[in-house]
């Protein structure tokens, strides 16, 4: 009780004040939920006093109709208490999913502007259990935590009133009763779940093993391991199955015990009221009014603890959310930012980026006429799609500038940047919607004709027909329903139907046959409208990809070490030819599978020139 | 392995109905525990009985000393409620007692039988189920078991026990006032039932309200940079607004079913009260009924709504788990597709001579994928197998190893029919190393070593040593003792080939050897490491691999062509390349290519 009170008290350091902006407008619902709790508790604590009056009248002899009466009345508070509990419910109702309603859309429009940083230090996976799970525990606790804690509270104070009137001594007994059930139930509380804590990660640990073994059994069964696999799951089995038991027990234990000291109370307000009774300090009524107090008042204590763990939970899940919901966004327009058009020259100089102590890329200086085709090359974490990265703006550079049209990109608009550069991402994300909708992402009112002439570049025109209903077909979740090569050129088509000035492939052809992909590069620089080429950047594993760009930049941790033409980087002798003769070597030794099909091209695509 | 006899077995269970199977599941689960289980149960009606003990107490309170003054009468009988209660709450917890610690182990003891049942499975059983289907059999299904045994079980007899106590008590007290408190009982039962059925429908919609926006956030989330980058913020948040709304809609809904249920239970009860005061007040007046009767008829009423009100909630939750059960059942009885042998040959010190004789298979019927290959291998010798994918090369693999067994035809080793060999001879003869090799969260050593006691450290490092493994391995911060991540997610693919090739040595020293070769994704310095380690185990033993290199081929001694299930090609590099076919064509095609 007194750490509840404290609670409240402290209430401004906690968390739960960030909803506070969301009720700011609802003055009226909180008086409503006020008034509704104050008429229904009353009426259900005066049912216990009528009961006893009624008793003690019944004692005295009365006459049939006076009974009536008491019926009646008992029935009027009953209503009441129907009538006005149904309305808090329903108004406490509303008010949580307005709240959470009104709360979840801020937080979704906050996750639309959040940068890559951000998402990095989340996790995709924390980020998206702060806007559904958290958002449950808001619920929760505006719902019935809070209809709860109202009523009960109501119903203490009026319940204890009523009890001190009639018998201080008893009603002492009675209150005494309920700090013990409730200190019970908040130490031992804390006992169980740490208990159920325990189990949960057993539970964890014993279906990750699961898990892990049933994901490899073909190993498993290959080397004959499944009986020693078994017995070290029965370790981790035995491990769950104690802690659970030990909860189990636990639970039985301390459980039954608030309600085992009401009865045990109720022992003694028998034994001490019926004492009083006898004495004549008290009607038999009164005992009966106060035995029926004990049962509804420990319920009320119990609502009240049950909710001051919702309010615990919610505060800590507003405390989640509004940790987001707080975030600026790090990629956001300067006050004065430029709209300007872009033509798709892009320089880098000196720039560099820090991640924690370390710099993902550092000194980095070039500059790209528009119109160019741009290489990059490098080994897994060289730095190649941080780099690309920096153009689209996902990040700023640390030092240093980039510059598009020789504007700084930090002052550029975001919409003037985004919209004239397409980033085709390495991993080929499709939405569950229609392919078409899946191409004109983010545009609206995009002729056919625009959409065919991408996907007829990006070399999707040939899938259609294979795919049930052409470009009308739902992609199932992640794309499921198409191949690798598939999603990928349908990633590049979402692109190039922009038409931009820039284009940005991050590795965007791995999956993509040789054949095919040399023609979809062949295409790419030329752009639609006819405005001229537009600057592309390639970044690939295959040197065969970069071989024909203007410039090529290979990348080493984080910084250029070789910058020119293919020829010119052959001739130089340094990284790039060692990588061209290594890959020469070892495409040589592969065993080109489709020359054994009696059908296929024995000719490598790859050497075949795209221009 | 499966230490319940009952399970491998001839299958005695043929022709039962579902639900007799659903209780031979239960009744085998509980069974080896009948002893204390029936204690609980017990246990568990004795203390469901004596809840009709305190209102019976203090109507005698009433009725007795309180009306005739009597203290010493007065602190007899509220010894005897304090009495009452206390073992009451002594007898639950020993009910708690004996039910949980045997349940809880009958439930382990079905886990464990449920997880070597389930490794016990060839292998299109596990293309059957995803493994995630899987675990929730082993997770929730039971889970839902031990639910039914601890709460819902517990609470239907307990329950029932109170209801028929309590209402045989009212009868035996006052038969009259027993037919006005009860009256509204099946009211009660009627209005429940109702508002369950509806509060069900609401609690569904708004789950999958709940799962819809869950999902809606969780592609939203992995495709934000897209989102973002291509400016669809607008839309986005328009798609949100819809799902968002509809789930606060279903929220309200939910909300306004369950506020009128609770109400109405109020209005209800508070009727029966207002009856048994009026008409059971004209009995006290009357002289058939006295006032103790009344106040103990308002407490047992109480204790008879409660049951009626909670027995409804848990037909919901005893379908859940039956329906869990019948999915564990079923899982027990599934037998795996590949069989082990009655009578077992044994197989002494393997030589490593395959014979295929004239083998067709299909994973799914009507699709063949392997159509007539008849092959002999001799021990000793290695065999490198080329073709396009799709062709059946590792099909070859899966069968000689028995992860599948042929639609016709037959596998021999040593002369011997694979089939009539026990599991475990013959993968301890043939080891399959993949072409994207497993790891499991570990050591270095215990990947390598597996679970298997009987290899030292020494042979652990030898393997290593053989495979070239044991130069990376030693590098490592910890060498063979340096954690593996789940999946291997901490080593190169090459570096996983390379530990898998370590572990079919140290887990298979002397058997054939079967290898696919991985494709182009592993790094330079380990596909040389591999390169060399072939080369010197080919020699050791009967080996066939799955080759995507021309210098792998150049290391056998006998090359096998495939296609579309068939073998096309077969003979020496020498002979193919006189043979002027499709190997030639390709060996001359890649010997041209710029080196």
């Amino acid at each position: 009780m007194r750490k509840i009170a404290l609670y409240f008290v402290t209430m401004r350091g906690s968390s739960i004040r960030y909803l506070w902006p969301y009720l700011r407008d609802h003055h009226d619902w909180l008086v409503g939920c006020l008034v509704y709790a104050l008429v229904g508790a009353t009426a259900s604590a005066f049912s216990p006093y009528v009961l006893g009056r009624a008793i003690d009248e019944l004692q005295r002899g009365l006459r049939l109709p006076v009974v009536a009466e008491y019926a009646v009345a008992l029935l009027v508070l009953a209503a009441t208490l129907a009538i006005f509990r149904y309305l808090l419910r329903m108004l406490t109702g509303a008010m949580a999913a307005t709240v959470s309603y009104e709360m979840s859309q801020d937080f979704f429009v906050r996750l639309l502007v959040l940068d890559r940083a951000t998402y990095a230090e989340f996790g995709t996976g924390d980020l998206l259990s702060r806007a559904t799970i958290d958002f449950i525990y808001v619920w929760r606790f505006f719902s019935a935590g809070f209809q709860m804690m109202l009523h009960s509270l109501v119903l203490l104070v009026i319940g204890c009133v009523l009890m001190a009137f009639a018998s201080p001594l008893l009603a002492l007994i009675v209150f005494g009763c309920l700090m013990v059930s409730l200190t019970v139930q908040v130490r031992f509380g804390k006992v169980l779940e740490n208990s159920f804590d325990r189990v949960q990660r057993n539970m964890a640990l014993m279906s990750a093993f699961a898990q892990e073994h049933l994901t490899t059994v073909r190993m498993v069964k290959a080397y004959r391991q499944e009986a020693p696999v078994v017995a070290a799951f029965d370790t981790v089995l035995g491990d769950y199955a104690r802690s659970n038991l030990q909860f189990v027990l636990r639970s039985g234990v301390i459980t039954p015990l608030p309600g085992t000291v009401v009865r045990l109370t109720t022992a003694v307000v028998l034994a001490v009221g019926g004492a009083l009774v006898i004495r004549g300090g008290l009607t038999v009524g009164q005992l009966v009014q106060f035995i029926v107090y004990l049962g509804l008042l420990n319920n009320a204590v119990l609502q009240i603890s049950q909710a001051f763990e919702r309010l615990q939970q919610g505060a800590a899940a507003t405390g989640r959310i509004a940790e987001i919901l707080h975030r600026g966004p790090r990629i956001a327009d300067a006050p004065d930012a430029q709209t300007i058009p872009i033509t798709g020259r892009v320089q880098m100089r000196g720039v560099g980026l820090k991640a924690g102590n370390r710099w993902l890329l550092h000194d980095i200086t070039f500059d790209v006429a528009a119109g160019s085709t741009v290489g990059i090359i490098g080994a897994t974490g060289a730095g190649k799609s941080t780099l690309l990265g920096l153009i689209a703006r996902v990040q700023d550079p640390s030092t240093g500038q980039v510059l598009i049209d020789g504007v700084d990109a930090r002052k550029l608009a975001l919409r003037t940047l985004r919209g004239a550069l397409a980033i085709v991402p390495q991993e080929s994300l499709l939405f569950s919607m229609s392919l078409r909708d899946n191409i004109t992402l983010g545009l609206s009112g995009v002729p056919d004709a625009q959409v065919e002439q991408a996907i007829d570049a990006a070399r999707l025109s040939n899938d259609l027909p294979q795919l049930p209903q052409g470009l009308a077909t739902h992609v199932g979740e992640r794309g499921a329903t198409l191949s690798g090569g598939q999603k990928q050129r349908t990633a590049i088509a979402r692109a190039l139907v922009r038409d931009p000035r820039i284009l940005l492939l991050d590795d965007a052809l791995a999956s993509v046959d040789a054949l095919t992909a040399s023609q979809i590069i062949a295409g790419l620089a030329s752009s639609r409208a006819g405005a001229g080429r537009r600057t592309t950047f390639i970044v690939s594993q295959h040197l065969l990809a970069v071989r024909y760009a203007d410039t090529i930049l290979v990348l080493d941790e984080g910084t250029i070490i070789e910058q020119g033409t293919h020829d010119e980087l052959l001739a130089h002798g340094g990284r790039y030819a060692a990588l061209y003769e290594q890959g020469q070597r070892r495409d040589a030794d592969e065993i080109d599978e489709r020359a054994l099909d009696g059908t296929g091209h024995t000719e490598a695509p790859w050497l075949t020139t795209p221009q | 392995m499966a230490n319940n006899p009952a399970v491998t077995e001839a299958d005695p269970r043929k022709g039962r109905t579902q639900d007799a199977a659903l209780g031979w599941l239960i009744a085998q689960t509980i069974a080896p525990y009948w002893r204390p289980l029936l204690l609980a149960l017990l246990l568990l009606v004795a203390t469901a009985m004596l809840a009709v003990v305190p209102p019976y107490l203090l109507q005698q309170a009433i009725d007795g000393p309180l009306a005739r003054h009597d203290p010493r009468g007065l602190v007899a009988i509220a010894a005897w409620y304090a009495a009452s209660v206390i073992a009451t709450a002594l007898l639950q917890f020993a009910q708690i007692y004996f039910l949980q610690f045997s349940g809880q182990r009958a439930l382990a003891d079905l886990r464990h039988r449920l997880f070597a049942q389930l490794l016990r499975q060839s292998m299109n059983f596990f293309a059957e189920y995803s493994v995630g289907e899987l675990i929730q059999r082993l997770t929730g299904d039971i889970d839902a078991l031990s639910t039914l045994l601890s709460s819902s079980v517990v609470t239907i007899l307990t329950d029932g026990v109170t209801l028929i106590s309590v209402v045989v008590v009212m009868f035996l007290v006052n038969w009259k006032l027993a037919l006005l408190a009860l009256a509204v009982l099946p009211l009660l039962a009627i209005v429940t039932r109702f508002f369950r059925r509806r509060i069900r429908r609401s609690s569904d919609g708004e789950r999958t309200m709940a799962s819809r926006v869950s999902a809606f956030l969780n592609e939203q989330l992995n495709g934000m940079l897209l989102i973002q980058l291509y400016r669809r913020e607008a839309t986005s948040t328009k798609e949100y607004e819809g799902y968002n709304g509809d789930y606060r809609a279903a929220l309200i809904r939910l909300r306004k079913e369950s506020a009128t249920f609770l109400s109405v239970l109020e209005l209800i009860t508070a009727f029966a009260l207002a009856t048994l005061l009026y008409w059971g007040g004209r009995g006290v007046l009357a002289g058939w009924a006295t006032l103790g009767m009344l106040v103990a008829f308002v407490q047992y009423s109480d204790r008879a709504f409660q049951p009626v009100l909670r027995l409804s909630e848990q037909y919901n939750n005893v379908q859940i788990a039956l329906a869990s059960a019948e999915r564990v059942a079923h899982m027990l009885e599934a037998e795996p597709s590949v069989p082990e042998p009655a009578a077992p040959v044994p197989l002494p010190a393997v030589q490593g001579a395959i014979e295929f004789r004239d083998v067709h298979f299909a994973y799914i019927p009507d699709e063949p994928v392997l159509r007539g290959i008849s092959l002999k291998i001799r021990a000793g010798e290695s065999v490198a197998v080329v073709g396009p994918t799709g062709a059946g090369k590792s099909s070859l693999a899966g069968l000689l190893a028995r992860f599948y067994d042929p639609q016709a035809g037959a596998i021999l080793i040593d002369g011997q029919d694979i089939c009539t060999l026990s599991l475990d001879d013959l993968r301890h003869a043939v080891a399959v190393v993949p072409q994207d090799p497993i790891c499991i969260a570990g050591t270095i050593r215990s990947n390598i070593a597996l679970y298997d006691s009987a290899i030292n450290d020494a042979a652990v490092c030898e393997a290593a040593t053989l495979a070239n493994a044991a130069q990376f391995i030693e590098r490592l911060p910890n060498s063979y003792e340096t954690e593996v991540r789940p999946g291997g997610a901490n080593l190169s693919v090459g570096q996983r080939q390379l530990l898998a090739l370590a572990r079919a040595i140290a887990l298979s020293p002397t058997g054939v050897l079967v290898l696919d070769e991985a494709t182009s994704s592993i790094d330079t310095a380990s596909e040389a490491l591999i390169q060399t380690a072939l080369e010197r185990i080919l020699r050791t033993r009967t080996s066939i691999v799955i080759a995507h290199r021309l210098t792998t081929i150049r290391n056998a001694d006998r090359i096998i062509v495939m296609e579309r299930g068939q073998i096309v090609e077969d003979g020496s590099h020498r002979e193919l390349l006189h043979l002027g076919g499709r190997y030639a064509r390709l060996y001359q095609h890649q010997a041209h290519t710029p080196a």
